[in-house]
């Protein structure tokens, strides 16, 4: 099932499906590791809406709700 | 010779820069410290070599303010060896940066730093394989400790007398023919540019933004054509030119990443992540916020008032005896009583309370606990029209402006850099700390002092609501890495303190002794009077003293210089027996927010050009006398 990446809750996996959003921001997230087929997991969120804090290749990085919205996801087992 | 160090953020390029320079660089535990390049000369083998520590960059494509600074430096300035500084335990993702590099073709030397960080992730990475693979050398480092990196330079000198150059990295067929096509398009062009053809073609396809003007002012028929390349990518790849490129190093480095990596065992249970299930926690995470800014305020307050209290105390014993010496009324004797004042401002006032608040701030910054505090209060920053980034540039305020506000280079739009250092200005910085546990924290007590910090954030919200209204315009959101914590070594802390108390000795405690003196050659002529009665406009509604008028305009040199004058200038340090203590309240809410020191404007003006300078300036000013016109009216509840 495709989702964005916001509604993920915190300790899934998911594969990077497609980055939506400008070259820019395509660029800023290619940066961290997000292209398509990447694994990422969701660490936590914080509260108030607030940022998400996402782990791939051992990296860490946090992103802002609008940010992950564009970031299309699928759930791995 | 030559050479940069460049790297990714956080990397620890100037960690190496520092133990190869001495410690002339900034370095901490968050991306984007160095915001612009530092420089410095050493000698390697008796060569006389110049070193450049260039802002950390996830890539070469322009992006923020201080990446850029990294790409235009690559670009246009002669480098005779490139040092490609690694975070080993992160080698897959660094190593896309390192094949942009090679596309430079310039002599260069590939560095593994944090070695032992990858090694306790069970990373074991066979150099030779890498080096043979990429086609220049590598050599393995832990710049903290400064293991590896005099073979890294002499290493640098082979790679530079050698001209070792590596070789570039191809892409996949299909993708490949079209860079090989748009590269020959670009031959000529790139020769006037200075840019290798093939680094400047697979740029294009990425949609270079800067790049792509600097063509059309050149060859506009020749944009057409690789705007053409580009949709045949995305046609061939069904997703734009720039995601088929950059998908397609990607690929290539975890690849390399794949051949040259061994995993040697699961990594170990990091207790560190355990800290932040604590640490970015929905509700203790401000918990630990709040106690680590408590506990921080509270231990620069104590240790500061421990010292201040028996040191004053002697400057005041020194200027009784000196009226022995010296007929009082005299100018020698106003010459000297100055001149002790300026140094007792120094040593009594401000040394105590800097050098802990420094030492903290360092604590703060090594430790790697900053991004985690950008994590928890974005929501809030978001409330204002900005995002969690903000918030490293404002805690950077409470150091000092002019870090702060150069650090807005880490923002991403230019109109959040401009609403952050505006806002950064009026954080109190370490020497508006001393006039706030000087003044008010000493003569009304601590509980005062808490409330001017907590107004001041307030006011930072309102103020920030405000300039996000009158420049509207949607941020682009928070994205920032979050780094391992680190345990800071005593050394880089004390050194980082010294970098910064450094600056406090040598510029500002000259001008505050000198500052003294001039204005106690000033009250002897009684000149001080006409500059009291022009600042009259200010103080009269304020209802502060008329003396008071010269400290203000003293202040706009240097901040401290508020405090230190105001003692001299009501002839007293027991301040309440001459200033009410509304008045005090008054001043320093005053003295806190109103115009930047001369050091700040000079820092606004280059970051954000002369005019938004001008506005930053009323705009604090404004403020400053709003509020310090109802403490005038208000405060008399409070006493």
């Amino acid at each position: 099932m495709r989702i964005r990446l916001d509604a993920v809750s915190p300790g899934k996996k998911v594969k990077v499906i497609m980055v939506e959003g400008g070259v820019r921001c395509r660029q800023c997230l290619g940066e961290m590791g997000v292209y398509p087929g990447e694994t990422l997991q969701v660490i936590r969120s914080a509260p108030f809406a607030g940022p998400i804090m996402v782990e791939t290749n051992g990296s860490r990085f946090m992103l802002g709700r609008g940010m992950a919205a564009k970031i299309i996801v699928e759930e791995m087992d | 010779m030559k050479v940069v160090l460049v790297g990714q953020p956080n990397c620890g390029k100037s960690t190496i820069f520092n133990y190869l320079s001495g410690y002339k660089a900034v370095a901490s535990n968050f991306p984007g410290t160095t915001v612009k390049y530092t420089k410095s000369q050493l000698y390697i083998n008796g060569y006389l070599c110049e070193c450049v520590d260039l802002p950390g960059t996830y890539s070469l494509i322009s992006s923020d303010a201080a990446e850029q600074e990294t790409r235009k430096y690559l670009l246009t300035q002669p480098v005779d060896v490139i040092i490609n500084v690694l975070d080993a335990s992160l080698l897959g993702r660094s190593l896309e940066l390192t094949l942009e590099l090679l596309g430079l073709k310039k002599p260069m030397l590939i560095v593994l730093n944090m070695i032992d960080e990858a090694e306790r992730k069970g990373i074991h990475i066979h150099t030779e394989k890498l080096a043979e693979i990429l086609g220049v050398p590598v050599v393995k480092t832990i710049a903290y400790t400064g293991q590896g990196l005099t073979d890294m330079l002499h290493m640098a000198m082979k790679v530079k007398g050698e001209k070792i150059i590596g070789q570039p990295m191809l892409l996949s067929k299909d993708v490949e023919e079209v860079v090989t096509t748009v590269t020959k398009a670009v031959q000529d062009v790139s020769e006037v540019l200075k840019i290798p053809a093939r680094f400047l073609a697979l740029k294009l396809l990425e949609k270079d933004p800067a790049l792509e003007a600097q063509i059309e002012s050149i060859a506009p028929s020749l944009l057409t054509q690789i705007k053409e390349a580009q949709t045949h990518l995305k046609e061939m790849h069904g997703r734009p030119s720039d995601v088929v490129v950059s998908s397609e190093r990607h690929a290539l480095a975890m690849n390399i990443y794949e051949e040259v990596v061994e995993i040697i065992r699961s990594p170990k249970q990091d207790i560190r992540d355990k800290i932040d299930d604590i640490a970015m926690h929905r509700i203790w995470g401000y918990v630990v916020l709040a106690l680590v800014f408590y506990g921080f305020f509270t231990l620069v307050f104590k240790v500061g008032s421990y010292i201040e209290t028996p040191l004053m105390a002697l400057f005041d014993q020194v200027l009784l005896k000196l009226q022995y010496y010296l007929p009082p009324q005299s100018l020698k004797y106003i010459v000297v009583e100055g001149a002790i004042q300026g140094i007792a401002g120094g040593i009594g006032i401000v040394l105590p309370y800097l050098i802990p608040f420094l030492m903290g701030l360092a604590l703060l910054e090594d430790s790697g606990y900053l991004p985690r505090v950008a994590f928890l209060l974005d929501p809030f920053m978001h409330r204002i029209g900005l995002h969690g980034k903000s918030i490293i540039p404002f805690l950077l305020g409470y150091g000092c402006s002019v870090p702060a506000v150069m650090a807005t280079r880490i923002l991403e739009s230019e109109r959040d850099r401009f609403i952050t250092a505006v806002l950064a200005t009026l954080i109190p910085c370490s020497a508006r700390t001393v006039i706030i546990l000087g003044l008010v924290s000493y003569f009304l007590g601590p509980k005062y002092a808490l409330a001017v910090y907590i107004s001041n954030i307030i006011i930072l919200g309102v103020a920030g609501k405000i300039l996000s209204t009158l420049f509207p315009e949607v941020t682009p959101g928070l994205l920032l890495e979050v780094p391992t914590y680190r345990i800071p070594s005593f050394k880089t802390i004390w050194f980082k303190s010294w970098y910064r108390l450094k600056e406090f000795i040598v510029i500002a405690w000259p001008i505050l002794i000198i500052g003294s003196i001039i204005l106690g050659i000033l009250q002897f002529f009684h000149v001080d009077n006409i500059i009291n009665s022009l600042c009259r406009p200010i103080t009269a509604p304020l209802g502060l003293p008329l003396a008071v008028g010269t400290t203000l305009i003293f202040g706009i040199l240097r901040k401290e210089l508020s405090l230190v004058m105001l003692l001299q200038a009501l002839g007293t340090k027991d301040v309440l027996t001459v200033m009410t203590k509304g008045q005090i309240l008054t001043f320093t809410i005053f003295v806190v927010f109103y115009i930047p020191c001369m050091a700040t404007i000079a820092a606004l003006w280059e970051e954000v050009g002369a005019r938004k300078t001008v506005f930053a300036i009323f705009f604090s000013f404004a403020i400053a006398f709003i509020l310090a016109f109802l403490t005038r009216f208000l405060s008399p509840l409070l006493f």
